[in-house]
């Protein structure tokens, strides 16, 4: 800092902090409204992913089948590829990883870095309840779902949607000030 | 309001706060945020919203609150915080105010000149003081905002308005004269 600026700011910091309480009145409500910004409600927020993540999720099957669904009737797909490399049971887990990693972090940058904060202090709960809804939506649309490969495919989309949340909110933070 | 928090040092406040608690938030608002909008309402008049600039404070707090070492004074880091979000809202400001101020160039280029050095007091005796002394300064002693705004007490940017408000109103002076003068 030059001498001439550092010589303001000490003088602008000593008028800032002679400042008496009562000097001025904050406007009723401007608090309220700052903390809907800063804390914004997690299940709201999350009502916001579930939605996009639904899209993406639907758009990524034609990427990667999951439990045999495959309503673009690809025939690449990249379950073929996990199930190569690594045989069945290890295909679930990164079926499941590939699954939330990829969908629920493309609909995280949809996200400001203040709703990524609300998403990540319950980042277990949500990523939990989002892999359950996207069994129950695997289900509903066919798929035939059994028991070890569940299990498998749930740990996979735990790790992944743990990841995705981590991975997006790092990035942002790289990029927000 | 947590009654625990009160007794806490803004510090101490701050280290909660970095770890996601939200009435150690809360506490610190209450305590400066008056503090910040009395700073801000001063050096922001007629220039932005202070409410809108005190919003933005906290949000710059919020992003930043990792960035904040605990053993550092708060107040010091708070008020950088503070000026560097005033400044930049003064600065874009400034910009959307770039075409009004090019205006005012041409205006300038209007006056003729010996307008101005043949009987500056008569057309200064039109403003009101504060006007006609940035004017003054600014024309007749050809001194630059920063040495106006030194020498009044305030910013650069309230100088360069006191001014551009002179020379609006001379402006409107002139055409009115040069009415009159083509009607006679």
């Amino acid at each position: 800092m030059d001498p001439n600026e550092k010589e303001k700011w000490l003088m602008e910091f000593s008028e800032f902090s002679n400042i008496r309480s009562d000097e001025s009145q904050v406007p009723p409500g401007l608090f309220k409204k700052l903390k809907k910004r800063l804390f914004p409600n997690p299940w709201m927020v999350f009502g916001k992913i579930a939605g996009i993540h639904a899209v993406v999720g639907y758009l990524s099957l034609a990427v990667c089948t999951q439990f045999g669904l495959n309503p673009f009737e690809t025939n690449q797909s990249l379950t073929n590829w996990f199930m190569k490399i690594a045989g069945h049971n290890f295909c679930m887990l990164l079926c499941g990883l590939f699954f939330m990693a990829t969908t629920y972090g493309l609909s995280n940058l949809f996200l400001n870095l203040e709703e990524l904060e609300a998403i990540r202090r319950f980042e277990w709960l949500q990523t939990a309840i989002m892999g359950l809804v996207s069994l129950a939506a695997f289900y509903f649309f066919g798929a035939e779902l059994v028991g070890t490969f569940v299990i498998l495919w749930a740990i996979g989309a735990l790790i992944g949607g743990i990841l995705s949340i981590e991975g997006s909110y790092k990035l942002r933070r790289l990029f927000t000030v | 309001m947590h009654e625990h928090l009160r007794a806490k040092s803004d510090e101490e406040l701050m280290e909660a706060y970095q770890m996601g608690s939200t009435p150690a938030f809360e506490m610190i608002f209450e305590r400066h945020s008056s503090r910040i909008m009395a700073f801000l309402s001063k050096r922001m008049v007629q220039k932005g919203s202070p409410e809108d600039t005190l919003q933005e404070v906290f949000l710059k707090l919020h992003r930043s609150k990792h960035l904040y070492e605990k053993n550092l004074p708060f107040l010091p880091w708070l008020f950088s915080i503070t000026r560097s979000v005033m400044l930049d809202s003064l600065k874009k400001r400034n910009l959307e105010d770039a075409v009004e101020l090019e205006e005012l160039d041409r205006l300038e280029a209007k006056i003729p000149e010996s307008d101005l050095s043949q009987s500056p007091d008569e057309i200064l005796k039109l403003l009101p003081e504060a006007q006609r002394n940035v004017v003054t300064m600014r024309v007749l002693h050809e001194q630059t905002f920063e040495e106006i705004a030194s020498k009044l007490s305030t910013s650069p940017e309230n100088a360069r308005q006191i001014f551009s408000r002179g020379i609006k109103k001379m402006r409107t002076a002139f055409a009115r004269k040069e009415d009159k003068d083509g009607s006679k």
